[in-house]
């Protein structure tokens, strides 16, 4: 009897490991529209592979569990709730259609979710995960040669681990070192310095008596639109990881400058209300001009010099905050608040009060968040008019990094960053089975010094057929503008004027599913950018996906690329291993192909390999100062090894 | 190197689209293209370029087939006695089946360039080109092809054309074919082709193709009579003018 419970616990559906190449379709499909918008993909990639790992089981899942699912709308969450309340059951993705879920959503759905039926359980079942990343550029710039006085402190490598403990459902804790390529590790336990360059420490209690969530270390908060509190991924509307109902995630990232470290609780709701609090205390680095007495935040988390070492710790950070919501079913109602103090030589003192809140129908749902003090408001509306059609509008008015304490990039040594408003729209509409046509538009007005009027425009289109699951043509047409202030010259005059920037790209793309075991994809994309000249670039690749046997993979990538200058650069998503994120771009002459491995060697081993090069044609070195690397080529090597134990 | 990409007079006129319709002797075009070969072909080419002798192109190849493919091995000389280039290559060609009953055929081809130039001597360079073809319909195919997608060895490795050539043909019958390829050499520009095959009878096929980059239409015959077949091609370069090329095979 021991022995059947124990082989049912062995062999009972657990969640399968994340497959990053499912996530990875999510995120290079949200990217697809979001251009202009790639630097925040590194911390939705964080969300989208944290919710991976802990895939929710749609059978049973409450209503909150759905909602905390990347990208999930609200009229979809009803639709799933609808359907299991009428008997029928979610075994299967094709339910997911039937409960009247489109094809895109239920797609961007799987790697989130799990079909299986749990086992019965004896006790509770632990899983221990760690994780060991090595990375390096084997073409390593001037900044590590040993004759360079300014040069980096440490070694090029970078190296992560990630140690992850789940025991049921209940309790988590993970502990994550990263060091950075040129960092060093240093241990001085005196000065806080334990080896690695970052660590993030995290102990999570879930669902426990009033508790819905209790985050003690380090912890990041998303409420209501993201204005006060968010995650950063603001501009996908089509992508969001935020939810009400979830609010505290524990922070195992080695992104150092976006979360708060301290104690978080979220009470369970009673009639209909969850009330959030959290203290954050988080050291900062900042830049110090004593003689002028002004100082900066610096956000990069790069210690890699003595000038980048000497800012670490140099400010600190106190927050605290509480948020309250009122859930009756598909309609909430919230407010935040949320006092920061800067410190350093001088305490800066920033408070937030928010109101937000939201409703939902069957065709169509609308969210909004309020800041009074400073004025900022958003307001999301989608809109399903018909079963193969559904609309999404935004209007924002707000700074440009929002008031979140822990998005310091843009804010000036008085604790400022421009504002800007934006409307944005999005439109998909499926008019035959195998077509879908989407259009997202974009305006926004962003006030300069010189400019007060300046305005930046994103139009793409992208027209895809998709032949049930062996073969999808992607076309995607797409046009930015921007406006920047210039000074002209006006007769003998030099006035401020508006100087325009355009860029246009075209990309076709062409995928095809030869078997379970190879796939094919052909991209070809032009671009061409107007500024102060005109340039055009182009790319062309060709990538392979074998999984010759059930335990290995092989993505392959061979790319062609050309473009005249930075203004019609590139973009080409990259699947990675692990945590691992790439989305480079390339500009210049030349060619880049890279092999990853998946191996899962066991039931508890899986390894990683990535190998890359990049060789640029007529240039004498690549990259700039201290990353300035002589010849014209940078080869680069991944290695992840993640052991899994369960009991 | 100067040597042009040339792969037999059927791909020349349809306009050099045949990664996805290749010609199974020529294999210059895709190294697949073996991977279909069922009978021993013996093929000659010849090409006069902008119909200048000291641009003079010919070439021999032989494929031989095996069970699942084919290896093949040719050689080929262009220029005059100022400069000369030639390439001596082999490889093969194979099919795969992929847990399906449609076959993938991919090939691989080392080939070393030899460079002459008359009172500066001479340097080599060892480059591989692999291809593949997808077959995703009795009518519709896939191909790419990167020429010299590594370079092995040799003075002359900076300087091998590298080339990443992707396509797609249709042919929904024995007797219609249109084929249409992308290509981007590293230090040219992005180039589009087109071609169409009509077979008018068993023996006659008529061709024609345009080429951008450079920009050139292309016409030609195939004439296939039992286990020989004769192609010929004419290529017109806006301001070069003509190219005649000329292949004979011979299977058996």
């Amino acid at each position: 009897m021991k022995m059947a419970i124990l082989l049912a616990c062995m062999m009972q559906a657990a969640n399968p490991p994340a497959d990053t190449t499912e996530t990875a379709m999510v995120i290079e499909t949200a990217l697809d529209m979001l251009e202009d918008g790639l630097e925040d993909s590194a911390s939705l990639n964080e969300a989208i592979e944290y919710a991976a790992h802990r895939k929710i089981r749609l059978e049973t899942a409450s209503a909150e569990a759905l909602r905390s699912i990347p990208g999930m709308s609200e009229m979809n969450v009803q639709r799933i709730l609808a359907w299991r309340s009428s008997g029928k059951s979610l075994e299967e993705p094709e339910s997911l259609l039937l409960a009247g879920l489109d094809e895109h959503a239920v797609s961007m759905l799987l790697p989130f979710v799990t079909f299986d039926r749990p086992a019965p359980r004896t006790r509770p079942r632990i899983r221990t995960d760690l994780v060991q990343r090595w990375n390096r550029r084997l073409d390593t710039g001037k900044g590590y040669r040993e004759d360079e006085p300014s040069g980096y402190l440490g070694s090029p490598d970078a190296l992560q681990w990630r140690i992850g403990v789940r025991i049921g459902e209940h309790f988590a804790t993970g502990i994550t070192f990263d060091k950075d390529p040129g960092e060093p590790i240093r241990w001085r336990p005196g000065g806080g310095r334990f080896g690695a360059d970052f660590a993030a420490l995290h102990l999570s209690v879930d669902n426990r008596g009033p508790f819905e969530r209790i985050v003690a270390g380090s912890y990041t908060v998303q409420a209501g639109e993201g204005l006060v509190a968010g995650q950063g991924v603001a501009g996908l509307s089509s992508l969001r990881t935020a939810s009400v109902d979830r609010i505290l995630r524990p922070h195992a990232s080695a992104r150092e400058h976006a979360y708060f470290r301290g104690l978080a609780i979220q009470s369970k709701s009673l009639y209909g209300v969850s009330v959030t609090g959290f203290v954050s205390y988080v050291p900062l680095d900042a830049r110090v001009d004593t003689t002028l007495g002004v100082w900066s935040l610096a956000s990069t988390g790069y210690h890699r010099t003595q000038t980048e070492y000497e800012r670490r710790g140099q400010a600190r950070e106190r927050a605290a905050g509480g948020i309250a919501v009122f859930r009756q079913g598909s309609a909430y109602a919230g407010a935040l608040s949320l006092h920061t103090q800067h410190m350093l030589g001088v305490s800066r003192n920033m408070h937030a009060l928010s109101v937000f809140g939201g409703w939902a129908g069957p065709r169509w749902e609308g969210s909004f968040e309020f800041v009074p003090k400073e004025r900022h408001q958003s307001l999301t509306v989608s809109f399903a008019p018909i079963e193969n059609a559904s609309v999404h509008v935004r209007m924002r008015k707000t700074a440009a990094n929002g008031l979140r304490p822990h998005t310091r990039i843009g804010v000036n040594s008085r604790g400022e960053s421009y504002r800007y408003a934006e409307w944005l729209a999005e439109s998909h509409i499926r008019p035959f089975q195998a077509w879908t046509a989407t259009v997202r538009v974009r305006e926004r007005k962003r006030p300069l010094n010189l400019l007060p009027d300046a305005r930046d425009r994103f139009v793409a289109g992208i027209i895809e057929y998709k032949r049930r699951n062996w073969f999808t043509l992607h076309v995607r047409a797409l046009t930015q503008t921007s406006e920047a202030a210039a000074r002209c010259l006006t007769g003998r005059l030099l006035l401020p004027c508006a100087t325009r920037k355009r860029r246009q790209s075209l990309r076709i793309q062409i995928e095809y599913r030869h078997s379970s075991s190879l796939r094919s994809r052909t991209r070809i994309e032009t671009v061409h950018a107007e500024a102060e000249k005109k340039a055009a670039g182009v790319l062309v690749y060709q990538d392979f996906r074998w999984k010759p046997r059930p335990f290995l993979q092989l993505d392959m990538r061979y790319a062609l690329f050309d473009a005249a200058d930075a203004s019609a650069r590139l973009y080409m998503f990259e699947n990675d291993v692990l945590y691992g994120f790439g989305a480079p771009s390339f500009n210049g002459r030349g060619r880049r192909w890279y092999v990853l491995a998946r191996l899962d060697a066991s039931r508890r081993l899986m390894v990683q390999l990535k190998f890359g090069a990049t060789r640029y044609e007529d240039v004498r070195s690549t990259g700039s100062g201290r990353d300035e690397t002589p010849g014209n080529r940078v080869r680069e090597m991944k290695v992840l090894a993640r052991w899994r134990f369960e009991s | 190197m100067g040597q042009p990409l040339f792969s037999g007079a059927r791909n020349a006129a349809l306009g050099g689209a045949s990664a996805a319709f290749p010609d199974d002797a020529a294999g210059q075009v895709n190294p697949a293209a073996w991977g279909q070969a069922n009978t021993r072909i013996l093929a000659l080419h010849g090409a006069q370029f902008y119909g200048l002798p000291e641009l003079r192109f010919a070439g021999i190849r032989l494929v031989a087939p095996f069970r699942k493919g084919a290896i093949a091995g040719g050689a080929s000389a262009f220029g005059f006695d100022l400069y000369r280039h030639f390439v001596l290559d082999a490889g093969f060609g194979r099919r795969f089946g992929f847990g399906t009953h449609r076959q993938v055929h991919t090939g691989v081809r080392a080939e070393w360039n030899q460079v002459h130039i008359a009172n500066h001597g001479q340097a080599g360079a060892l480059g591989l080109t692999v291809g593949v073809l997808l077959p995703i319909t009795p009518f519709v195919s896939l191909g790419a092809v990167a020429y010299n997608l590594t370079a092995v060895a040799g003075p002359l490795r900076s300087d091998l054309r590298r080339r990443l050539a992707v396509g797609a043909a249709w042919q929904p019958s024995e007797t219609f074919a249109m084929t249409a390829d992308v290509a981007k050499e590293v230090r040219s520009p992005l180039s589009m082709a087109a071609g169409i095959e009509i077979r008018l009878a068993e023996i006659l096929a008529l061709r024609g193709g345009i080429t951008s980059g450079p920009r050139q239409a292309s016409g030609g015959i195939g004439l296939n009579l039992a286990s020989v077949r004769a192609d010929f091609a004419a290529q017109r370069h806006e301001i070069l003018g003509w190219t005649p090329s000329l292949s004979l095979l011979y299977s058996w």
